[in-house]
């Protein structure tokens, strides 16, 4: 058997038995109203493309892009009804655009441009191609591909390709792979070609066996390819500790894990990528996977197009969404909940959750007991029940010798403590005050010098000013600025300088007063 | 327990729990020594520190059925029983209690505040005002044997009624009851030859070394299902283990008339009630990894100079409360780095 790779920390989930049915991938029925939310901020706003009324095809840019933000794409093809600006956003940098499509249930594509033979192409245009087809990581943290393979040009050695899903429910990425490995693999070529990779690296989780002898006999003959295979713990797909648990290496603090000379994708962004490139088509679905924890229908999957409003999602797998019933975007661990039916599904949207409010039950919460299990399961490193303590006295300055902004939040800490405290809502609140003061020092600190620099120039100022008007002290004043020039750092000598401005600007002072009389 | 995924995933009332079954047969094994004074002691040490939980919830208005039933009080009352003699009159236990439970727990702050350990503050509040009846064990087969009867025993706590059977013939240990950690200190300090008389006690002090190794043994077997539960860090245990084994054993090379052999040091005492009940009580331990291993060598160390030293016969609570002291010492300074500092 292969080495299996594994890290420190973190907790092991009983692995749930699943049907090979529950893989199939199902498709959902276009809905009559899309919502597509554009998020942009305030002092770069991209500009739109589109009017209201204005008819729509399939695949056709809605926004132009931004340095940050790749274009946004419509669904289906139709009109667009209604443009609404700024509904309800609740971080006040970051404005909202909600933009309603009604389809006509054609659609009707765009004209695609299709790429044979990719070599022919330099890597700029083709990452220009990938920008243009709005492509962000498929993962969860939105970050657009196209910046990150223009830093990694020429800096990285490895690709590490993510198929890894430690949330116990989630089953998206397996799907894919299971269904499209061979577009992967050319997705993973494209790649290569691009930032020169000299190592490709697939990481899967042990208990997928199938998989991992399905992708064993394909890439025998090619040198490129290797597999790697992780132990099943929970927080292992973030590519902090992904990469700590291949190399062994931490990416050194306010770095990137391009700097290490390590590129990582994740499975769905690599299809993506391969879809844009030879096919041509710009991002508009993904798939999603819906876990029901009362019903015990285990996780389905299905591809669903970007924008499709989730109360339509729910209605066609009859599900009640009254106010029993708690709706989550993500799985068991990292999870937001969702509080706006009609908000839409989004780019990083993996998982969706629903689960039955109990109100019976309520968890006893118990004073902190100092146990440890928080520390033994941290992935990073961190002292989770100290930081409690300090982030409830908020104590800042030790919080920051605790480098509570290392922490993921990936809940770890949370599920294993025995006093059920919720502890990364304390974290949340925890690291907001630590950036506010940090932004708050650079601020002073950039004030602090421009006043410096001010103090300096009025001195040399006042300098020039006396040396011109004082005929009498003129002799006085050159020997000065003689042993300024020789010796202009001295620090001594300046100080002498400004002892006898001081002087004679009180002899002036003196003498008009004694004038005035 | 907060979802069906994670494999281990405890409560706080849990815990004490578990911790409390664990003990159970570390104290069968103590009921067959010594008789049932042992678990009558017990109960009336769990009823008033409960009792006085309760006043002390109802002054601090607190919410008394979420910190009455965590069982954490219960727990140090367990271990508190089941590391002090089991003659001691109902107004010491009294004594004991009010000391536990409302000085060194309520007074800092309840549960999770605490410095030092509870259990231990009050045996050595009890050691140091009562070294007499803190210091007399006894066993099955000695001329004491009524302390087997359920009614002798509880005249003997309650009403402390001792009625001797002068019968038998009465020896000097029967008043001293001595501990072999005991009797092996009387004997360094004094040389002295054996006479015929002294070797009858010491045949004695050879089953009383006996019933210590099988209750060290019992409680040594709690705390392996205590580590294979994964309710304890196996950090603490084995550090203070090997600590102790390490000194013992040196000294032991450099002569073996005056000082014990390791595995004596091991399995006599408290060792094990303490390397795995009272040493390891989260609140009062350091939460770094390396913190733990140096908590348990420090103790280790402790007792090892207590037992050779000094005057005491057993020097694990002075020990455990003395590595309290340091504990937030050493959280101050032991800190782990978070991920990616140790590059840059």
């Amino acid at each position: 058997m292969k080495k299996k790779y594994n890290f420190k920390g973190g907790i092991q989930c009983i692995s749930i038995k699943k049907d090979p049915r529950e893989y199939f991938l199902n498709y959902l029925p276009d809905p009559e109203k899309f919502f597509i939310y554009i998020k942009y901020s305030h002092f770069k706003k991209n500009r739109l493309r589109v009017k209201v009324g204005q008819e729509v095809l399939c695949g056709q840019p809605l926004t132009f892009g931004d340095d940050l933000i790749v274009p946004v794409h419509s669904p289906t093809s139709g009109w667009i009804k209604n443009i609404y600006f700024n509904p309800k956003s609740s971080d006040k940098n970051q404005e909202k655009i909600k933009i309603v499509i009604l389809s006509n249930h054609l659609n009707k594509w765009i004209r695609l441009k299709t790429i044979k033979n990719y070599k022919t192409y330099t890597p700029q245009s083709l990452i220009k191609i990938i920008y243009q087809s709005g492509i962000v990581g498929l993962g969860g943290a939105q970050f657009p591909s196209s910046k990150k393979l223009t830093l990694s040009i020429n800096k990285v050695h490895t690709l590490i390709v993510n198929g890894i899903e430690s949330e116990p429910c989630m089953t998206a990425d397996y799907c894919l792979m299971q269904n499209y490995i061979n577009e992967i693999l050319i997705g993973c070529k494209i790649v290569a070609w691009i930032s020169k990779v000299k190592d490709i690296l697939i990481v899967i989780q042990e208990d997928k066996t199938e998989l991992i002898l399905k992708i064993q006999k394909i890439i025998e003959n090619k040198q490129l390819f290797k597999l790697c295979i992780i132990r099943k713990k929970y927080p292992g797909g973030s590519s902090k500790i992904l990469i700590k648990s291949l190399t062994g290496k931490e990416i050194p603090y306010g770095k990137h894990s391009i700097d290490m000379g390590y590129l990582v994708f994740n499975v769905a962004t690599i299809y993506a990528i391969k879809r844009s490139i030879i096919n041509g088509e710009p991002l508009i679905k993904r798939i999603v996977t819906l876990y029901n924890k009362d019903k015990n229908i285990l996780s389905k999957n299905f591809w669903v197009k970007i924008g499709t409003p989730i109360h339509f999602f729910l209605n066609y797998l009859k599900i009640d969404s009254n106010l029993n019933t708690l709706i989550y975007s993500g799985g068991v661990f990292m999870r937001y909940l969702i509080v706006n039916l009609n908000y839409s599904i989004q780019k990083n949207m993996n998982c969706i959750y629903v689960k039955k409010n109990k109100k019976n039950k309520k968890k006893i919460e118990y004073p902190c007991i100092n146990c440890g299990y928080c520390v033994h399961a941290c992935p990073v490193n961190l002292l989770p029940q100290e930081m409690f303590l300090y982030c409830k006295n908020s104590d800042n300055q030790k919080l920051k010798q605790l480098n509570i902004l290392d922490c993921i939040e990936c809940t770890v800490c949370e599920k294993v403590c025995p006093s059920n405290i919720p502890l990364v809502k304390y974290f949340r609140i925890g690291k907001k005050i630590q950036k506010n003061i940090d932004i708050e020092n650079d601020r002073k600190k950039l004030f602090s010098s421009l006043f410096r620099k001010r103090e300096k120039r009025l001195l040399i100022e006042k300098k020039i000013f006396y040396s011109k008007d004082q005929i009498s002290n003129i002799k006085k004043l050159d020997i000065f600025s003689r042993t300024q020039e020789k010796e202009e750092n001295n620090s001594i000598n300046q100080k002498i300088i400004e002892k006898s401005l001081r002087k004679e600007m009180l002899k002036e002072a003196i003498k008009r007063a004694k004038l005035k009389r | 327990m907060n979802i069906l995924y994670i494999s281990n995933a405890y409560d706080v009332r849990k815990i004490m729990i578990l911790v409390i079954l664990a003990c159970i047969p570390g104290l069968c094994t103590e009921i067959y020594f010594f008789g049932y004074g042992v678990l009558i002691q017990m109960l009336l040490f769990i009823i008033i520190s409960l009792l006085f939980e309760l006043i002390i919830l109802k002054i601090r208005r607190k919410n008394i059925k979420n910190s009455l039933f965590d069982c954490s009080s219960v727990l140090t009352a367990v271990l508190l029983g089941l590391s002090i003699p089991f003659v001691l009159p109902w107004w010491m236990i009294i004594f004991g209690c009010f000391f536990s439970i409302v000085i060194s727990k309520y007074l800092y702050g309840g549960l999770g505040q605490n410095i030092f350990n509870p259990a231990m503050i009050a045996y050595v509040v009890l050691l140091i005002s009562f070294p007499v009846h803190m210091s007399s064990w006894n066993e099955k087969n000695s001329s004491l044997s009524f302390y087997k009867d359920i009614k002798n025993s509880i005249n003997l706590i309650l009403f402390h009624q001792k009625k001797y059977d002068f019968k038998e013939k009465i020896y000097p240990d029967s008043f001293t009851e001595a501990t072999p950690l005991d009797d092996f200190k009387t004997k360094s300090h004094f040389n002295y030859d054996l006479s015929q008389e002294e070797l009858l006690i010491k045949k004695k002090t050879k089953n009383v070394s006996i019933a210590w190794k099988y209750i060290n043994i019992s409680f040594l077997i709690g705390g392996l299902f205590l580590l294979y539960k994964n309710i304890i860090c196996w950090r603490i245990p084995l550090s203070f283990l090997s600590s102790l084994f390490f000194f013992s054993s040196t000294t032991y090379f450099y002569s073996q008339n005056i000082f014990c052999s390791p595995l004596f040091h091991l399995f006599s005492g408290g060792t094990m009630i303490c390397a795995f009940f009272i040493a390891t009580d989260p609140v009062t331990t350091s939460s770094t990894k390396i913190g733990k291993i140096f908590f348990g060598s420090i103790m280790g160390f402790l007792v090892w100079i207590i037992r050779n030293y000094s005057d005491y016969p057993d020097g694990i609570g002075f020990s455990v409360l003395f590595a309290n002291m340091i504990v937030p010492l050493m959280d101050a300074y032991l800190k782990t780095s978070g991920y990616g500092r140790k590059n840059s």
